[in-house]
C-alpha cells in the first residue's frame, strides 16, 4: 500500500516522568493510513493518545518522549527527515489546527499581520501579493467582510471566527493533509456545525486529506469518511464513519455510542461504561478495555492484547467482536413521559420565582465601552419537583442566571424569590446565608476546581454536613458514608485528596457536598460538560436516580440539547440574555417555535448532514483491506 | 532532537541532577551557618569581644586562625557570633513581613472593591520608597538597634510580599471551591482560614524564601550604616563597616570575610528557596 498519503506504522511512544527514572508508555502501537483527500476521524477519550498521535505525525514530541515505529508521508519517513526536510514538510505538506484558537494567536497583532507572515514564511511571496492572498483565504473559510477582518485584533473576533482564521492559515501553504485536534470542542454548537461544514467543503474543493481528532462519535460520523477508535494507546477499531452506529463491533465503540443521551428520546437509564478511561501506562496485561467490558472472558485478560482483525462488518481488536453487537444493544426502555402540564400553570406556589431580572456588567477602565447586558429582563418560575433546563450558547446569560439563583451574584434589577423569601435585599424576609444553604445548592462545571485541593473527600463532605446542622456530631461519619454511597462513591475514597480522583469521581464528591444540607433546589451548571463521554452517562444516571429518591428540584444549565432531553422536564432556551423559548422538553425539542431553537437543534451533530453521504463503499475501503492483510 | 536508529526519534531532556546537587549544597551551607550560629560559644576560640591591642591586625596565626581586627578581636569568633543576628534578624523580619503582607493581601482579595483599591494604593505608596530608605527612616525615627532594624526592614518588605500573595489570593477566591463554600453558608472567616490560606500557602512560602535574600542584604546594609546591631556585638554588616577604615591601611580581612559570609548565605538561601518552591509548584 504505497498510494496512501500518510501511513503510520507501529507507532509507540514513551515519556520520561520528570524527576524520576521512570518512563510511561503513552502509545502502544498505532497503525493508520490516510489516502489523499480522505478524512479520517481519530476518536478517543482523555488519555487515549489521540492528540499525541497527531503531534507525532508532525514530529512535535513532548519533552522527554521516545518514539518508535515509522511515519511515512508520500513514502518518505518522517522520523528519518533531516532538519531541512522536516522544515519543509511542516511548513508546506501538513498543517495543524488546535482546539483553542485564541491560544495560538498573538493578541497584539492583527489577523492580517498573522496571515501575511504565515504566507510569506511558507510561500515566499511579496507582501502585497500575500495580502491579497490572505483576503482570499479568509473568503475561502467563509469569513464575511474579509478586508475589514485583516485589520482586526484577535480580541475583537469571536471564537468561531478565530478558528476559521486558524483554518485559513493552515490552508496557506496548500497542504495535502490537515491535522485537526478537537477543532470545534471549544465552540458553540451552531458555530461547530458551521466550522464542520466549511471543513467539509474545503476538503472537497482542494482534495485535502484530514485527520480529525474528536471525542464525539456523532461528530466523527458527519465530518469524516472513516473512523479509527483509540483506547489506551492503541487503535481498537476501524470503521467507515457512517457505519459506526450500525456496524461497530468493538465493545468500547458500542459502549461509547450507547452512553450518549439521545436527542430524540429519553432513556430510562443511560448505559454508561463502567469505570473510567485508562491511559496506556495504566493498561493491564491483555486487553486494556477488559475491566470495563461487559463481554469480558478469560482469554481477554490472559492473552496479549488482541490485534486488529478483519470481520465481515468491521475491523476490530477484540476477541468478542463477532457477538458484541448482538449482546450490547442500547437501552430500549424509554422513560415514562414527563408530566404533561405546561410549566407555570400548576396551582402550587412556585419554589423559585424570578421576576424581571437583569444583570448588567459595567465594563471597567473604559468610558466608551458599552455595558454588557448578560441577562435582560428574564422572568420564570420553577415548581417543587420540577426539572428545568436552561439551555443556551456562550454569552446567552445562562451561567449568570445560575450564579444569581444561588446568590453568588446580585441582579442589577428585578427580584429572585426562593420559597417565598427574597434572595437579595436588606429587608426582613430576605434569605440569610444559612437558610439559603438549606434551600439551594450548586454544582459547578469544572470538577477539578470545585473541590479544595487540600481537603480530603471525607472532610469536604463532613464540613458541608456540619454546616447544615442537620446531623449531630456523632452522626457525621455515618452521614458522610451515606452521602458517598448515594452518589455511587466507594467509602474508602474518603481519605483521598481530590488530585487522586478522576473527573467523574470529583464531580460525584461535588454533588454529595451540594446535597449535604438537603437542599430543595440543586443548580447544576454544566455538570457533565468537562467529563469524558463514558463518564457523562454515569453522572447523568446518578442525577436521575437522586431526583427520584430525594425529590430534589433541578435547575440544569447546559449547552447540550441531548442532555436536556435526558434530565429535564421543562426547558428555557436563552439567547443574548433573553428567553427565546420555553416549554415542555418534548414540545420544544420536537416542535420548536422560534428560529433560534430550530438552528440550535439543526446544529446537533446527530442531526447534521453527513460528509460522506452516499460514500458507503463499505469495507472495500483501501485501509481496511490493508490492515486486514497485515493482520 | 536527534535521530538515533532509523524510525526512532528521541527527545530527551537535559540532565536534571545538577540542579538538585546545587540545591543540596546550598542546603548544606545553610545548615552549616545555623550550626555555627547555635554553637558559636562552643566553636569560637575566643570571646568575640575580648580586646587585645597587641594583636591588632594580626595575620592568621595558630591563635587567630583568620587574624584579628583593629582592636585585636578574633575575626573567626566574631564571624561565628555574627551568624546569630545574620540568621535571627532576617528570620524575624521575614516572618513579620509575611504576616502583615498576608493579612493585607488576603483582606484585599477577599473584600475586593473599595477595600482592594485603597490597600493597593497604600502598597503602591510603600513601593515608591526604596526599601532601604524606608528602613533608614524607621530606624532614624525610633532609634537604632537590632529590634528597630528588624521592624524597619520587615515593614519595607511588606509590599513585595503582599503584591504577589494578593494576586494568588484573588485567583483562588474566584475558583469554584471557594464559591461553593460560600453557597454552603460557610462564614467568610472560616473560608479564609480553612480553604483560602492553605491554598495560597505555597505562594506565601515561595515569596518568603525569595524575600529572605533581600532582607539579609537590607539588614546588613542597615547595620553597615550603624543603625542596626550596636557595637560591640558581632554582626556581619557592622563588621563590613568597621573593617572599612582598615581597608586603606592594607588590612582587608575584616570587610572581606564579613562580605563573603553575607554573599554565601544570600546565595545559599536564594538557590535553596528556588528549588523548594519549584518542587512545591510541581507537586500541585
Amino acid at each position: 500500500m504505497n498510494d496512501a498519503l500518510l501511513a503510520v506504522r507501529g507507532l509507540r511512544m514513551s515519556i520520561d516522568i520528570p524527576g524520576s527514572r521512570e518512563r510511561r508508555d503513552v502509545l502502544l502501537g498505532v497503525d493508520l493510513e490516510i489516502a489523499a483527500g480522505e478524512a479520517l476521524a481519530l476518536i478517543g477519550e482523555s488519555g487515549s493518545g489521540k492528540s499525541l498521535t497527531a503531534r507525532s505525525i508532525l514530529r512535535l514530541l513532548p519533552e522527554g518522549a521516545r518514539m518508535e515505529g515509522d511515519i511515512l508521508f508520500r513514502g518518505t519517513s518522517v522520523p528519518g527527515m533531516d532538519r531541512r526536510q522536516l522544515r519543509s514538510y511542516r511548513s508546506s505538506d501538513v498543517s495543524m489546527v488546535f482546539q483553542d484558537p485564541r491560544a495560538h494567536l498573538d493578541p497584539t497583532r492583527t489577523i492580517g499581520d498573522f496571515l501575511v507572515e504565515t504566507l510569506r514564511a511558507c510561500r515566499e511571496m511579496p507582501r502585497r501579493e500575500a495580502y491579497s492572498k490572505a483576503v482570499e483565504l479568509l473568503d475561502d473559510v467563509r469569513i464575511t467582510n474579509p478586508g475589514r477582518r485583516m485589520s482586526q485584533y484577535p480580541h475583537e473576533l469571536s471564537g468561531g471566527t478565530l478558528q476559521r482564521v486558524m483554518i485559513a492559515s493552515a490552508l496557506a501553504p496548500e497542504p495535502a493533509l490537515l491535522l485537526a485536534d478537537e477543532p470545534t470542542t471549544a465552540l458553540d454548537v451552531t458555530v461547530q456545525a458551521e466550522v464542520v461544514r466549511i471543513l467539509t467543503e474545503l476538503r472537497t474543493e482542494r482534495n485535502l486529506a484530514m485527520l480529525f481528532i474528536t471525542h464525539d462519535v456523532d461528530l466523527a460520523e458527519v465530518a469524516c469518511d472513516r473512523a479509527a477508535v483509540m483506547y489506551a494507546g492503541r487503535i481498537v477499531e476501524k470503521q467507515v464513519a457512517s457505519l459506526l452506529p450500525s456496524s461497530a463491533g468493538h465493545p468500547y465503540t458500542i459502549g461509547l455510542m450507547n452512553s450518549r443521551p439521545e436527542l430524540g428520546r429519553r432513556a430510562e437509564r443511560l448505559q454508561p461504561l463502567a469505570g473510567r478511561p485508562l491511559s496506556a501506562y495504566e493498561a493491564p496485561a491483555g486487553c486494556a478495555f477488559a475491566d470495563r467490558c461487559a463481554l469480558v472472558i478469560g482469554k481477554c485478560r490472559q492473552d496479549p492484547p488482541p490485534p486488529l482483525r478483519r470481520l465481515p462488518s468491521t475491523v476490530a481488536a477484540c476477541h468478542r467482536a463477532e457477538d458484541a453487537r448482538a449482546l450490547l444493544t442500547p437501552a430500549t426502555a424509554a422513560a415514562p413521559a414527563p408530566p404533561a402540564s405546561p410549566p407555570g400553570t400548576s396551582a402550587t406556589a412556585a419554589l423559585i420565582e424570578v421576576r424581571n431580572v437583569s444583570r448588567v456588567f459595567q465594563a471597567r477602565g473604559s468610558f466608551r465601552r458599552a455595558p454588557i447586558v448578560a441577562v435582560d429582563d428574564v422572568s420564570f418560575t420553577v415548581e417543587q419537583g420540577d426539572s428545568l433546563a436552561i439551555v443556551g450558547e456562550s454569552g446567552s446569560g445562562k451561567t449568570s442566571m445560575a450564579r444569581m439563583l444561588v446568590g453568588l451574584e446580585r441582579p442589577t434589577s428585578g427580584t429572585i424569590s426562593i420559597d417565598g423569601q427574597r434572595r437579595h435585599g436588606r429587608r426582613l424576609g430576605t434569605l440569610d446565608r444559612a437558610e439559603s444553604a438549606r434551600k439551594i445548592q450548586i454544582v459547578f462545571q469544572d470538577p477539578y476546581a470545585s473541590l479544595d485541593p487540600r481537603q480530603t473527600v471525607g472532610a469536604a463532605i463532613t464540613e458541608a454536613l456540619r454546616l447544615s446542622g442537620a446531623t449531630d456530631k456523632s452522626g457525621l461519619p455515618g452521614r458522610t458514608r451515606d452521602l458517598m454511597h448515594l452518589v455511587g462513591l466507594n467509602a474508602d475514597l474518603a481519605d483521598r485528596y481530590p488530585r487522586r480522583l478522576s473527573g467523574g469521581q470529583r464531580q460525584r464528591v461535588a454533588i454529595a457536598r451540594a446535597l449535604a444540607p438537603e437542599p430543595e433546589v440543586l443548580v447544576l451548571d454544566e455538570p457533565v460538560a468537562s467529563l469524558d463521554v463514558s463518564i457523562q452517562a454515569q453522572i447523568l444516571n446518578v442525577l436521575a436516580q437522586l431526583r427520584r429518591e430525594l425529590a430534589v428540584t433541578y435547575v440544569f444549565i447546559t449547552h447540550d440539547l441531548s442532555v436536556v432531553r435526558q434530565v429535564a422536564d421543562t426547558v428555557l432556551v436563552m439567547h443574548h440574555g433573553k428567553i427565546a423559548e420555553r416549554g415542555l422538553v418534548t414540545q420544544v425539542l420536537e416542535n420548536p417555535q422560534t428560529d433560534y431553537t430550530r438552528t440550535l437543534l439543526a446544529s446537533v451533530p446527530s442531526r447534521m448532514p453527513t460528509a460522506a453521504g452516499a460514500e458507503t463503499a463499505g469495507l472495500a475501503s483501501p485501509m481496511v483491506t490493508d490492515v486486514a492483510a497485515r493482520g | 532532537m536527534s535521530t538515533s536508529a532509523a524510525g526512532t526519534v528521541d527527545r530527551r531532556r537535559l540532565p536534571r541532577d545538577w540542579s538538585r546537587a546545587v540545591a543540596w549544597t546550598a542546603g548544606a551551607v545553610i545548615l552549616l551557618v545555623v550550626v555555627a550560629a547555635v554553637f558559636a560559644p562552643l566553636l569560637a576560640p575566643h570571646n568575640p569581644n575580648a580586646l587585645n591591642l597587641n594583636e591588632a591586625f594580626s595575620a592568621p596565626t595558630a591563635r587567630y586562625p583568620l587574624g584579628a581586627d583593629a582592636s585585636g578581636r578574633d575575626l573567626l569568633s566574631r564571624l561565628l557570633y555574627g551568624a546569630r543576628p545574620a540568621l535571627l534578624g532576617p528570620t524575624l523580619a521575614v516572618l513579620l513581613a509575611t504576616m502583615l503582607g498576608t493579612v493585607v493581601a488576603v483582606a484585599s482579595a477577599w473584600f475586593g472593591g473599595l477595600a482592594d483599591r485603597v490597600i493597593s494604593r497604600l502598597l503602591d505608596l510603600l513601593f515608591a520608597f526604596p526599601p532601604l530608605l524606608l528602613a533608614l527612616l524607621v530606624a532614624a525615627t525610633f532609634g537604632a538597634g537590632f529590634t528597630t532594624s528588624i521592624l524597619a526592614v520587615g515593614i519595607a518588605e511588606v509590599p513585595y510580599i503582599a503584591r504577589v500573595i494578593r494576586t494568588e489570593a484573588i485567583r483562588q477566591r474566584k475558583r469554584p471551591y471557594i464559591e461553593g463554600s460560600l453557597v454552603q453558608g460557610l462564614p467568610g472567616v472560616a473560608i479564609i482560614w480553612r480553604h483560602l490560606l492553605p491554598n495560597v500557602a505555597p505562594t506565601v512560602f515561595t515569596q518568603m524564601t525569595l524575600s529572605f535574600g533581600y532582607v539579609i542584604v537590607n539588614l546588613a546594609a542597615v547595620s553597615f550604616l550603624g543603625l542596626g546591631v550596636q557595637a560591640p556585638t558581632a554582626d556581619w554588616g557592622s563588621m563590613v563597616s568597621e573593617g572599612q577604615s582598615s581597608l586603606v591601611q592594607g588590612y582587608p580581612q575584616e570587610s572581606l570575610y564579613a562580605s563573603a559570609c553575607i554573599i554565601v548565605v544570600v546565595v545559599a538561601f536564594t538557590v535553596f528557596g528556588d528549588w523548594v518552591a519549584a518542587r512545591m509548584e510541581a507537586r500541585r
